[in-house]
């Protein structure tokens, strides 16, 4: 695993970007403003999953129209995490604010996948309802802790690499 | 009082040590301050797109601003309060830093320019949605330049 790391660390791109003057702070930007995005699309559908009005009255055309702008950010969070990643691959990858983070977006992941094949099978019986059925509430509940939890390690990681 | 001279003496002065010493309190301050960044961007995103109609267009514009306003005035008081901390804890970095003053900048031709989305403008909440960006970009400089 190490070997894997420092090989990726000197590949010419992450070295770029480590020993660039400003390409590693334009891509941490980059990578701020669209887990912003991606925080802040997903806290609207947690918040109306927990009860909480929305613009819209069904939880299903606001997820989808909410969600392309989401997936949209997460890819460029990801595909920018990455390259920030690269650059300082084995010391981010010993960084236990990082790998706490990559297990909280892990987790994220498990419970959308939780709700899209349980509480969310049966959402033409809940759509405009509020407040919506508890399991619905729950992964809400989950969503927005989750995420709020990877900004904050991910705010830490800066700090401690 | 130049803004050396303010930035030294609120660096002396107790609160702004307490800031900085408090190993943990900077990093949180800063967490916060991103989530408050989150619920301005998702909400001027959201604006944006149904001013322009690009979505949610069977609802009443009045009634997607009177949405996400609100949300919109909470998280800006929260940047406000958070972003006076972090002054509070590093004036040395933010006080004599061009970025910062650009940033400060923007934020105010921002909320002119917010104001005015009220008035159901597509073409200003775009701007406007701009502007914040440029904001979050010149935040994230302030700590490289």
């Amino acid at each position: 695993m190490n070997d894997f790391l420092q090989t990726l660390r000197d590949a010419a791109l992450p070295t770029a970007i480590r020993e660039g003057a400003s390409l590693f702070p334009w891509i941490e930007t980059v990578h701020v403003v669209a887990i912003a995005l991606v925080v802040g699309t997903i806290a609207i559908v947690d918040l109306r999953l927990l009860g909480y009005r929305a613009h819209r009255a069904g939880v299903q055309r606001l997820i989808r129209e909410l969600l392309p702008y989401t997936w949209a950010a997460f890819g460029l969070a990801a595909v920018t995490g990455a390259l920030l990643f690269a650059s300082k691959a084995p010391a981010y990858w010993a960084n236990p604010w990082l790998r706490a983070k990559a297990v909280l977006l892990l987790l994220a992941g498990v419970n959308m996948a939780l709700f899209h094949t349980t509480a969310y099978r049966t959402v033409d019986a809940w759509d405009e309802r509020l407040p919506p059925p508890a399991a619905a509430r729950l992964a809400g509940a989950a969503s927005l802790l989750l995420w709020m939890a990877v900004v904050v390690c991910g705010r830490w990681v800066g700090f401690t690499t | 009082m130049s803004l050396q001279e303010l930035s030294e003496r609120l660096y002396d002065s107790a609160p702004s040590a307490f800031v900085r010493d408090v190993e943990w309190l900077i990093p949180t301050i800063q967490s916060v301050h991103i989530l408050a960044i989150a619920v301005v961007l998702a909400s001027t995103l959201v604006v944006a797109l149904r001013l322009v109609g690009a979505f949610a267009t069977d609802t009443p514009r009045e009634a997607v601003l009177a949405r996400h306003t609100p949300w919109l005035g909470g998280a800006l008081l929260v940047l406000l309060a958070t972003g006076l901390l972090l002054i509070l804890g590093e004036p040395d970095r933010t006080l004599t830093n061009d970025v910062f003053w650009l940033k400060m900048g923007l934020v105010v031709v921002s909320f002119g320019v917010t104001r005015f989305v009220a008035k159901g403008s597509a073409a200003l909440a775009v701007i406007a949605f701009g502007l914040w960006i440029a904001i979050v970009a010149c935040g994230r400089w302030i700590a490289y330049v």
